[in-house]
């Protein structure tokens, strides 16, 4: 069945929050405008489908709770986000407390299940990559993913990470060197 | 940027993840399915006057209180100190005046000897 895409017109939906009796259809509206992006942003850091939609779930069933709190003063895209961010943090963050995971180890836990995982669909030079991305700091690696395969621009991230379009600029800029060395030295 | 050409000619933009067949098409409906109902948000209480103030009263008492405990224990310290100067001289003057006593008295250290053992005697032969 084919799905009538909704033309989503972020004021109209900001109104209908507002009142109690439509709030509910104006968050589905958000969902189905915001999820695939916010999915990929997700997937790109825990690697597993599985892990990626528990994620995204738990993201919007947070900014469901805290819609009252959302002001308008930000774009819904960069609340969301941050939630999402947060989410993916927490969720690294446990991790490597439950498997006491080295973060500088190629083959650690999520790279390594990549060779045979059923949603990967990599070659080598993918899988390396994806290596060497484990190897960035976790917000390093947001930043790459954001830019590289979003191409989101610098003010929009800043936003998101409330850190300087300056930092976000070295920030990227380091990652790419450091992806290009692996690279360079393993292909 | 020459690194990032670099990574792009060799890597590209192409996705290597996927994702379950409809799962976006689907992904709405399902998480709408589960979402709870929102809880009831507190009501927000109205600013008045006091809701102003409320911290500076309570910054003002605690000051208050602090104040009088200081003075509570140094009044303490101080009436420790008296009583402990009160009873040294109490000592001293009883001390003074048992002197003075036998001073005019004229007896010598033997005749209050027995003075004081007289005394003693006396009371034992009461008893």
């Amino acid at each position: 069945m084919e799905k009538h895409p909704k033309i989503y017109n972020e004021d109209e939906v900001l109104k209908l929050l507002q009142n109690e009796e439509t709030q509910r259809e104006a968050f589905s509206l958000i969902v189905d405008r915001y999820s695939e992006q916010l999915y990929w942003q997700i997937r790109r850091m825990v690697l597993s489908h599985d892990d990626a939609n528990d994620i995204l779930q738990e993201t919007f069933i947070k900014a469901w709770t805290n819609i009252d709190y959302f002001r308008g003063d930000a774009k819904m895209s960069t609340w969301l986000y941050r939630i999402a961010l947060n989410e993916c943090l927490t969720f690294l963050n446990k991790q490597k407390a439950q498997n006491k995971v080295n973060i500088d180890d190629p083959d650690a836990r999520g790279v390594y299940q990549l060779e045979g995982d059923s949603f990967f669909n990599g070659e080598k030079a993918q899988l390396l990559l994806q290596k060497a991305l484990k190897l960035l700091p976790e917000k390093q690696r947001m930043v790459f993913n954001m830019k590289y395969y979003q191409e989101m621009k610098y003010e929009d991230m800043s936003e998101i990470f409330g850190t300087t379009v300056g930092a976000l600029k070295v920030s990227y800029f380091h990652a790419v060197k450091k992806i290009q060395k692996i690279l360079e030295d393993n292909l | 940027m020459k690194e990032e050409d670099d990574i792009l000619r060799k890597i590209g933009k192409e996705n290597p993840f996927k994702v379950p067949d409809g799962y976006f098409d689907n992904f709405t409906s399902g998480l709408m399915e589960i979402l709870p109902e929102k809880p009831d948000m507190p009501k927000k209480k109205p600013i008045t006057t006091w809701t102003k103030i409320q911290p500076w009263v309570y910054m003002a008492a605690m000051f208050i209180g602090a104040a009088l405990f200081i003075r509570v224990v140094s009044f303490t310290e101080n009436e420790k100190a008296r009583k402990a100067k009160s009873t040294a001289e109490t000592e001293l003057t009883q001390e003074k005046y048992v002197q003075n006593v036998v001073e005019s008295s004229r007896m010598d250290d033997y005749q209050l000897y027995e003075f004081l053992t007289d005394a003693n005697q006396t009371s034992e032969n009461r008893e």
